[in-house]
């Protein structure tokens, strides 16, 4: 527990009574001094913008990244997390781009997701306006569907699809996201006509999108592994697939659509990112610094026990960014999502 | 229904909220994902506004023109104003200095006459606001001119 | 049984010294900060996350069970005391809370809510051990059908709130309807309603209408009758501090019925306090009988007592889905989501399996903590109350600097503020010319739940609403809300027709 937080409390709460009658009360003393580092940076607090409401998955990475800095002692000086939702994360990144230029105290978690958002909402930030640090994990997404459900694989969600391109409703995140996408790509595979085909259900988030599957609302639900884990595992829910292009370690079981005959892979990454045009030097120790949160124990435990794929890197994330722009791009454009 | 009644600018604001609504919605682009479009239900609204006007002008026709109490204009529109400012200087100037300079003033507004007494109060209440919020909760406030603590 | 033996483990876990400290620390912060407007529980949960790491998951859980029942009590206070409610779930209390403030009444007000907490978080609590499996297999076969015909049916509830003029209580409710649209469309990704505004993108958050609406706007109507103000008297207390006699037997009935109320509304995922005290409100009106009936909107402390014990028991429910089923009920479970992940849980069923000492210590936590606030609130009741004595341009002053503090914690962002200062306008004006302000509320938070759930049921049933309308919950559901919507205009129609007075008068006090 943080002693000087407290201390603070206890003084505001002291001046804001004494308000109305006049007494008067001395401040906490401030936050405690720099930590030695090899590069000057940081030398003050560091904010980490998670662009989305809190419990989703930008906002469980920047609290991760959070945790291991402060726990891991990576830094000494503050360190916050600031939720700003909406549209996959275009508003916070607009908000960033525009507001923060140069300061790299004010970083970010954007990925594919914003990608995706940029693309389908025509915004006029970009992912690629970023100063990126580092790409910190992948994640693959899974295709799930009540307990008791007729679908015993993807072959016959396929051949419900190929006899009635709307006999399936499918249950996901907001429209135009990468759930969505999936679920096109699938209804592509099956030979149906993406443009007549008007049975995704968006839902606000997995969790809510996870009570009508198992209630058996929908027939098949698409989310990020993390978010049906839990009743995957407590078995309310059966997953059919993977998107990734392995099995996943810790489940063997769920076979990849690859392996059922959709020749599909759509995986999930999430980068740290800091405003353009941030001084070179302080870029290079964030990137030291991205390096220890990786090879830190907190990050190895939960990205095992959220089964991420390691995809971490530091270099080469300009290309990477822009060849994803224009993939998921094309992608979306061929599905008819972005018109 | 009579121009003079108090109620008739509310019905003529209605009239154009609703119409707005009406555009609003009715403008949004449909992609076609879903059966329904999203310009529906804003268009249902818009239109049960223009309804609503309908009704209040039909409940106000030839009805007694009522007297309405007189406001205090000037504490009225002084406070209007200082709000405005301090709403749209607060990021601009930061949380503290915004705040050191609105405090008094609306005090003031709302007929204090203590002007020591409402400046000790202004200082200690901003610290301690700061320190609860930036402190202790390390909620980021705009700090405008001032330096980075 | 089973179940107590496993609560009486979780008290010995919860009862330990450490944790007892905890608790009391969360119960303690939580109140502190939940009293600020524009603060509520999920906000301060995912501020005070970080002050946990370093924590065991036991210990850490504790403390956030204390801070979401403490920040789900501190709502209350400014609503009731200066008319400024600080978060949606606590608006409804404004409304008869404020008028018993005006009357030397406060005390009462706020101790009937402390109590009705009290007993509603902890009947919430009884019923999620003994209900949370049951509820959560009944919860699921609700689909976006049924949402959409219970979000109509909360929707009915405008009508009890009271306003001189139903066409003006009617516009209120559109008003709020479409501030709740404004931003991106879930279910296209589209802008809708925000005219080029690009920082609009992102909606218009429920708390900025409290803010605006209720905050702003009362500093505004202070100063638009200074005069008037000036000379009236006010009374801090007359009688009692806490409740006299006929306040408690009012009370407890709607302590009751509005737990029961909170409980089932909040553990359906997505509904929660807010709608839950809206409800509960028109419960009590429409119970209460005679000239109780026509104390609402005056200070009628059913009022209070009902939307209180709610928005308290919502928060009991809100756990159901949590612990049942690992989804995220509310904004603030969502929180309590990523906290467990943070401590690398997977909440659901398979935790009481897998950790019964966290979830059976969070649940004896609960009780605990309830007590507590009960422990701490009442006597801060003489405290709160004290606040009238601050003087008037100073506490308006205060008022308006915690809300623009409390607005930027929301979003960081500018251009909330400038909403909050245009709603605040709107708010006095519509004010000035008697409109209900508490219709914009529910309609901003119903407005996204009836629009999407209506898109999402006619996607399921490819476009066809006789489909939808005779699913048989659906159905039920529906023809309530209808009669609640109709009846006073069938009753007025009646009335002009016979010229039936008594008719005539029940036909007013419900459209109000």
């Amino acid at each position: 527990m943080n002693a000087s937080r407290f201390l603070a409390l206890i003084a505001s709460v002291a001046i804001v009574a004494a308000c109305g009658g006049g007494t008067s009360a001395s401040p906490a003393p401030a936050a405690s001094g720099t930590g030695a580092a090899v590069s000057s940076y940081p030398t003050k607090a560091i904010d980490i913008m998670a662009p989305a409401a809190t419990g989703g998955g930008f906002d469980t990475t920047a609290r991760l990244v959070q945790k291991a800095l402060t726990e891991e002692k990576i830094v000494s000086q503050n360190v916050t997390v600031s939720n700003v939702p909406g549209s996959g994360g275009v508003v916070g990144m607009g908000q960033l781009i525009k507001q923060n230029d140069k300061d790299p105290y004010k970083l970010i978690v954007v990925g594919r997701v914003t990608v995706g958002s940029q693309v389908t909402a025509k915004s006029d930030v970009k992912v690629a306006q970023l100063t990126p640090i580092a790409r910190l994990m992948a994640e693959t997404e899974v295709i799930v569907t009540p307990k008791d459900s007729p679908y015993k694989s993807i072959k016959d969600v396929l051949d419900a699809l190929k006899k009635d391109v709307n006999g399936i409703k499918f249950a996901g995140g907001s429209a135009g996201g990468i759930d969505h996408e999936l679920a096109a790509l699938l209804v592509k595979a099956a030979g149906g006509d993406v443009k007549a085909w008007k049975s995704y259900v968006p839902f606000a988030g997995g969790g809510e999108a996870a009570a009508a599957i198992i209630g058996g609302q929908v027939q098949v639900g698409i989310s990020g592994f993390g978010e049906f884990k839990g009743q995957i595992d407590s078995g309310t829910m059966k997953a059919l697939a993977v998107s990734s292009e392995a099995p996943l370690k810790a489940a063997p079981n769920i076979p990849t659509l690859r392996s059922q005959g959709a020749d599909i892979v759509v995986v999930n990454w999430r980068m740290l990112a800091a405003p353009p045009n941030i001084p070179a030097g302080d870029l290079e120790a964030l990137k030291a610094i991205a390096k220890k949160i990786h090879d830190s124990k907190t990050w190895a435990d939960f990205s095992e026990k959220n089964n991420w794929f390691d995809n971490f890197t530091t270099e080469g994330l300009v290309t990477f960014v822009a060849t994803e722009t224009q993939s998921v791009t094309a992608t979306l454009t061929d599905l008819g999502l972005v018109k | 229904m009579s121009l003079r009644h108090p109620d008739a600018i509310g019905v003529i604001a209605i009239v154009v909220l609703g119409a707005l609504v009406i555009y609003g919605g009715a403008t949004t682009p449909d992609p076609g994902f879903g059966v329904v479009s999203p310009a529906a239900f804003p268009v249902v609204l818009g239109v049960l506004m223009l309804a609503s006007a309908a009704w209040l002008a039909r409940d106000i026709f030839g009805a007694k023109i009522p007297t309405i109490e007189p406001i205090d204009r000037g504490p009225f529109f002084a406070t209007v104003a200082a709000t405005g400012l301090y709403l749209f200087t607060f990021v601009p100037l930061g949380f503290v200095l915004s705040s050191l300079l609105f405090f008094p003033v609306q005090s003031r507004i709302l007929g204090s006459r203590a002007l020591v007494r409402d400046v000790i109060a202004t200082v200690l209440f901003v610290a301690g606001v700061y320190l609860l919020f930036v402190k202790f909760l390390t909620i980021d406030l705009p700090h405008g001119p001032l330096p980075t603590p | 049984m089973e179940v107590f033996g496993s609560l009486l483990g979780g008290f010995a876990t919860a009862l330990t010294p450490q944790n007892l400290l905890y608790a009391g620390i969360g119960v303690f912060l939580g109140t502190a900060i939940g009293v600020l407007p524009g603060i509520g529980p999920a906000l301060t949960i995912s501020l005070l996350l970080p002050i946990t790491f370093g924590l065991d998951a036991v210990p850490a859980f504790i403390m956030f069970g204390g801070i979401y029942y403490g920040a789900m009590y501190g709502g209350s206070t400014t609503s009731i005391l200066v008319n400024t409610p600080g978060e949606s779930a606590s608006v409804v209390t404004a409304i008869d809370g404020y008028q018993m403030a005006k009357k030397g009444r406060g005390g009462a007000a706020l101790a009937t809510s402390a109590i009705g907490s009290f007993v509603a978080g902890t009947i919430a609590t009884f019923l999620l051990m003994f209900l949370a499996v049951a509820l959560v297999s009944f919860a699921v076969k609700l689909g976006p059908p049924e949402y959409f015909a219970i979000m109509l049916l909360a929707l009915a509830a405008v009508t009890s709130l009271s306003g001189t003029s139903a066409p003006k209580s009617f516009f209120a409710t559109l008003l709020g309807l479409a501030l709740g649209l404004v931003g991106t469309d879930n279910q296209t990704g589209q802008l809708r309603l925000t005219f080029g505004i690009s920082e609009l993108e992102s909606g218009i958050d429920v708390v900025l209408g409290a803010i605006g609406l209720f905050a702003v706007g009362e500093v505004l109507w202070y100063a638009a009758t200074l005069r008037s103000q000036q000379a009236e008297e006010r009374i801090t207390l007359k009688g009692s501090i806490w409740m006299n006699g006929e306040e408690f037997r009012r009370s407890w009935p709607a302590w009751l019925r509005g737990s029961a109320v909170g409980f089932f509304i909040g553990a359906l995922p997505g509904a929660g306090a807010t709608i839950a005290s809206f409800i509960s409100y028109a419960v009590e009106k429409a119970t209460a009988r005679g000239r109780r009936k026509s104390e609402f909107g005056k200070g009628a402390i059913e009022g209070v007592a009902g939307p209180e014990a709610s928005n308290n028991a919502s928060a009991g429910g809100a756990l159901v889905p949590l612990l049942g089923l690992g989804i995220p009920g509310s904004g603030t479970t969502a929180v309590m989501v990523a906290a467990f992940q943070i401590y690398g849980l997977q909440p659901g069923p398979l935790l009481f399996d897998k950790r019964p000492d966290l979830v059976w210590g969070l649940i004896a936590s609960l009780y605990l903590a309830n007590a507590m606030l009960l422990v701490l609130n009442l006597p801060l009741v003489g405290l709160w109350v004290r606040l009238l004595d601050i003087p008037k341009p100073l506490l308006y002053g205060g008022i308006l600097i915690v809300s623009a503090v409390g607005v930027y914690s929301l979003n960081r962002s500018a251009t909330d503020l400038i909403v909050v200062f245009v709603l605040g306008v709107v708010g006095y004006l519509m004010r000035r010319f008697d409109y209900p302000l508490a219709p914009v509320i529910l309609g901003i938070v119903l407005a996204p739940l009836i629009d999407n759930n209506f898109r999402r049921a006619m996607i399921m049933t490819d476009g066809d609403v006789i489909r939808l309308v005779t699913r048989p919950a659906t159905a039920t559901t529906l023809v309530i809300a209808l009669a609640f919507l109709m009846l006073p205009f069938m009753l007025r129609l009646y009335a002009r027709r016979t010229g039936n007075r008594e008719v005539a008068e029940l036909a007013e006090t419900d459209v109000g």
